[in-house]
């Protein structure tokens, strides 16, 4: 039975609407991310990001070579997802055990590595001494897009502020009210982002740069 | 959408990523993964608040800790209180009551909380409240008799849970929630009758322990705005009379208002924090001390004013201010 997409498919291909197709493959970015991890059975690296690659231009593929005859579309296009991963993947394993270059960029990314993760865990024991965890943090932050975005940009303001962070250091609390009145914005948005607003006020003061990188 | 996170944190069946927006999320535990490492994933790999699983587990089982030895010294407090008990309830406006206070639990403080609905909790010295009063027609469709013999912060937030429950708290976020706490001096014949406080904590142990896992997992309390100032006990009964509640009372609104009208303007909002304050729910403890002690402070005030001597030392002013209560009720110290 032919589904919604499969028709939709069919109808853009006819029709051969560039603006519709990458607003398809636009679209349908997670379900390749989630072909890959699948099969990969771990994450995919945001700073190797081949794969994502490889896995867009498959589904490129799949579209192009999508016909009626094909059956379901989503189908169509993990089989054509993996056996492009997979090919990568092969083609890889030659490469790596005779590119000497790379292996020295790899060794840099190392030592990267391990800074980013010592500043991680420093910055767990820093939360910890204001009664914080990674679990706290995940289970009380915003989730609406939006409001992250905004938490964010508060924290970065209030931790510019000494007062603020001096407030936050010595009381181990932050200043909603202070906050909401300096920055204009409502005591209920400070304190629905209040973990985000101190963790990012942390990071600012323990000079994470790393950590810091990553979130601007 | 696709997602990038970095890893902070492995637990045993999921990690935790903090997102490139500075927020954090518990996602599915996959191969490899590793402190620091920067990965991609979807909506489909978050775990959303899997019971606040790690958090709330360690915190429950101190909470049944807790309250299994708050349980025993309540339970043997209680058994050498209950003696001879007189049979009369909350004494609010009476003086024929002369009978020793031994057996009586003195109430040192009123709390109106108003959300709509309306409620008084009545705590003893210890800040523990012995009786609590609905005040209006939405706060007795509610059964808090649950908060009797807890501290008055606790009883505040279970308040507001159980409004929560009720539906009386709007939750999509298009009117600001406020809860107004007022804190008023109770004058020195208000007591409410032990046995009476100890039929209901015992009636409660169980509930409360119930409920209070509830509130620490409910996210409602943080949710809501507090705004809390202080009255006396004149104020009280003006406000009551009129069906005001008492905190917007004195902050000068005469007619009937509901605290969600009032706090919607700004203006109001400054005027109430002339003499209150508005704040968030770390600070309520903070700031029902604070309004306790400017309750005292005034109240000092006050018994100094009407001293003959005002040179008096503090010390002797205290002496003084409980010789001036004991007076005219019957009442030696």
């Amino acid at each position: 039975m032919r589904t919604e997409l499969d028709n939709k498919i069919i109808q853009i291909k006819s029709t051969d609407n560039k603006e519709e197709i990458n607003r398809l493959i636009e679209d349908y970015q997670p379900f390749v991310l989630n072909v890959i991890t699948a099969i990969k059975k771990s994450y995919v690296d945001v700073d190797n990001d081949d794969e994502f690659s490889i896995g867009l231009m498959a589904f490129y593929e799949a579209l192009e070579k999508y016909n009626e005859a094909r059956g379901d579309f989503l189908s169509f296009a993990r089989l054509v997802i993996q056996s492009r991963i997979k090919d990568y993947w092969s083609q890889q394993k030659h490469e790596y055990t005779t590119n000497l270059l790379e292996d020295a960029v790899i060794e840099e990314n190392f030592d990267e590595k391990l800074l980013l993760r010592k500043e991680i865990e420093d910055f767990e024991e820093v939360l910890k001494s204001f009664g914080l965890s990674f679990e706290q943090l995940a289970d009380r932050s915003p989730k609406h897009i939006d409001t992250q975005k905004r938490a964010k940009k508060i924290g970065l303001q209030a931790a510019a502020e000494k007062d603020l962070m001096t407030h936050l250091y010595i009381k181990k609390r932050l200043p909603i009210t202070q906050i909401s009145r300096r920055f204009k914005v409502s005591l209920v948005i400070v304190k629905r982002s209040k973990i985000t607003i101190t963790s990012v006020m942390i990071i600012v003061k323990e000079k994470f740069s790393r950590i810091m990188e990553w979130i601007e | 959408m696709i997602k990038k996170g970095l890893v902070v944190k492995l637990n045993q069946d999921h990690i935790i990523v903090m997102t490139d927006q500075g927020d954090y999320e518990r996602i599915a535990r996959r191969e490899k993964a590793d402190i620091g490492l920067k990965i991609m994933y979807t909506d489909k790999d978050v775990i959303f608040n899997p019971q606040m699983a790690s958090y709330s587990k360690s915190y429950r089982k101190y909470l049944v800790a807790a309250s299994i030895v708050f349980a025993l010294i309540i339970g043997l407090i209680l058994q050498s209180m209950i003696q001879t008990v007189p049979e009369q309830n909350l004494v609010n406006e009476n003086n024929e009551n002369i009978e020793s206070t031994n057996q009586r639990v003195k109430i040192t403080t009123i709390i109106a909380v108003d959300i709509n609905p309306s409620f008084q909790l009545m705590a003893d010295a210890n800040d523990t409240v012995v009786k609590v009063k609905s005040m209006n027609d939405d706060a007795k469709t509610m059964d808090v008799s649950s908060v009797i013999g807890l501290n008055i912060e606790e009883a505040i937030e279970h308040i507001i849970y159980l409004a929560d429950e009720a539906g009386f708290i709007d939750t999509t976020d298009e009117v600001e929630d406020y809860v107004l706490v007022t804190i008023i001096m109770a004058d020195d014949q208000s007591e409410v009758d032990e046995e009476s406080y100890a039929a209901d904590l015992k009636a409660n142990t169980s509930k409360v322990n119930e409920l209070r896992e509830k509130v620490q997992n409910s996210a409602i309390v943080g949710k809501v705005n507090f705004a809390v100032t202080t009255a006396t006990k004149e104020q009280l009964k003006e406000a009551e009379l009129k069906k005001i509640p008492v905190g917007l009372y004195v902050s000068g609104i005469k007619k009937e208002m509901t605290v969600k009208d009032y706090f919607s303007k700004e203006e109001q909002k400054e005027v109430f924090k002339e003499n209150g304050k508005v704040i968030d729910k770390n600070a309520l403890k903070d700031a029902v001390r604070e309004a306790k002690e400017k309750n005292e402070k005034n109240e000092k005030k006050e018994k100094k004013e009407k001293s003959p001597n005002p040179g008096n030392s503090q010390k002797e002013n205290q002496g003084q201010s409980q010789q001036n209560r004991g007076n005219g009720k019957g009442k030696g110290q």
